[in-house]
């Protein structure tokens, strides 16, 4: 193309663009035109809730532990923000040491808590009073959360503890035996493998005499069981 | 680099839709291929197999028109979304100038949000492009199931996991009745013009 006149190109790629795809489409939304103030003081709260709800990593959660510390001391005179922040920062700092095996409630806990401080600390007009009733429903979730975490905790440790019953040791015992005993009797095709193995060794004349003397020796042992067989019916 | 053929005079600008399987990419096509059948006045070419899913690709080619005596072709693609189909969409990806990821907003749907954005950016380092610089529109499809009262993932959210980094423009979409699919074409070919207006001066 042109250097001349190139600043226009753009400009004229997008009217012929809006001539081609004219429609009586609604307003478009640019996701970025939209969202949350950019002076919110938990606008970086904020951020980290929404990196960890894609991915939970130690990185993550140490920033969210952070930034949850810097908010405390912030909000270090107001009795119901500092309860919230808390009840996030105990939520956080459990799912950071359980990670994977975190209770799933946790996470939805930290979100709930994060949605009511938005409205507590955002809304205009909002009394104590109304603060303490939003609080004191999360406060109840976090205890319910608690008792779910131990009774997990005691089940996995009872799955631990749970010991075999008498007879089933006893079975368990006597197939280990028989399997013991099994081990020692070489099958004979174990046997015929091993003799293969052994002849891998040696040269085809070494082989052939080999196979000729065990011949002879069958042809022995048969003659002398027949005699002592005609031996046995002359008596 | 788009194919710019000085002697016709022409340049051709190959912009393929990608993303997760079921995700809305041909529906997109499908609605411009429709909706403006009358000014883009070409086939939408869809090679399909078992049953209706995209198992290779669709293809929509227009022309824009001369733009300072260049002829500006739009070459659509969509690639194959399932998992097990990464070769062919290596292969749709030779030689693309744009890409419009479009995201499925339903919640079911986030992780394979997250494989198949990595997965673009993986293939597109195949053909050492990278994908921070390749002009690329994310489009957040489905927004209308909410009024079915299915589960979505809020904008933010999806803009916090597929976009923070990337931090290219992104549009809220439902492929199916047509919101925002035009805007969205219209912004990756501007994107995309813009960068071969940049390459030739």
């Amino acid at each position: 193309m042109n250097n001349k006149n190139d600043s226009t190109i753009t400009d004229e790629v997008q009217s012929r663009l809006e001539d081609i795809f004219k429609e009586s489409e609604k307003t478009p939304t640019n996701v970025e035109e939209g969202g949350e103030p950019q002076d919110s003081p938990l606008r970086g709260l904020k951020t980290i809730l929404l990196s960890i709800e894609w991915e939970i990593t130690d990185e993550a959660m140490t920033t969210l532990i952070g930034e949850l510390d810097k908010l405390e001391d912030k909000y270090k005179d107001d009795k119901n923000l500092l309860l919230f922040l808390r009840l996030l920062a105990t939520a956080g700092k459990y799912i950071k040491s359980s990670k994977a095996n975190a209770h799933p409630g946790a996470i939805r806990m930290l979100n709930s808590v994060y949605k009511s401080l938005e409205i507590v600390l955002l809304s205009k007009g909002i009394t104590e009073a109304e603060k303490k009733k939003i609080l004191n429903t999360h406060v109840e979730e976090f205890k319910k959360l608690k008792e779910q975490i131990a009774l997990r905790k005691a089940s996995k440790v009872k799955e631990k503890k749970i010991k075999l019953p008498e007879e089933i040791k006893d079975a368990v015992e006597e197939r280990e035996k028989d399997v013991a005993v099994r081990k020692e009797s070489k099958p004979a095709e174990e046997t015929r493998e091993e003799l293969m193995r052994d002849m891998s060794h040696m040269t085809p004349q070494e082989v052939l005499a080999y196979v000729l003397d065990e011949v002879k020796q069958v042809i022995r042992n048969e003659f002398k069981a027949l005699k002592e067989e005609l031996k046995s019916r002359d008596l | 680099m788009a194919f710019v053929n000085l002697k016709k005079k022409e340049v051709q600008l190959k912009i393929v839709y990608y993303g997760p399987g079921r995700g809305g990419k041909t529906t997109n096509l499908e609605y411009i291929h429709s909706k403006f059948s009358e000014r883009i006045q070409t086939d939408l070419v869809a090679i399909k197999t078992h049953g209706d899913r995209t198992l290779f690709f669709d293809y929509l080619p227009f022309d824009i028109g001369k733009i300072k005596g260049y002829d500006v072709k739009v070459q659509l693609y969509t690639v194959p979304g399932q998992v097990k189909y990464n070769a062919t969409r290596q292969l749709v990806l030779r030689g693309v100038d744009g890409v419009v990821f479009v995201a499925d907003s339903m919640e079911v749907q986030r992780d394979k949000n997250r494989f198949s954005l990595k997965n673009l950016q993986e293939n597109l380092a195949t053909h050492n492009k990278n994908i921070f610089k390749i002009p690329l529109v994310l489009q957040y499809n489905k927004r209308d199931l909410a009024d079915q009262g299915i589960p979505l993932l809020s904008i933010e959210k999806l803009e916090k996991g597929l976009n923070s980094q990337l931090k290219v423009p992104s549009f809220e979409a439902s492929a199916l009745v047509g919101t925002n699919v035009a805007t969205t074409l219209k912004k990756i070919i501007a994107l995309t013009m813009a960068l071969v207006e940049s390459h030739l001066k």
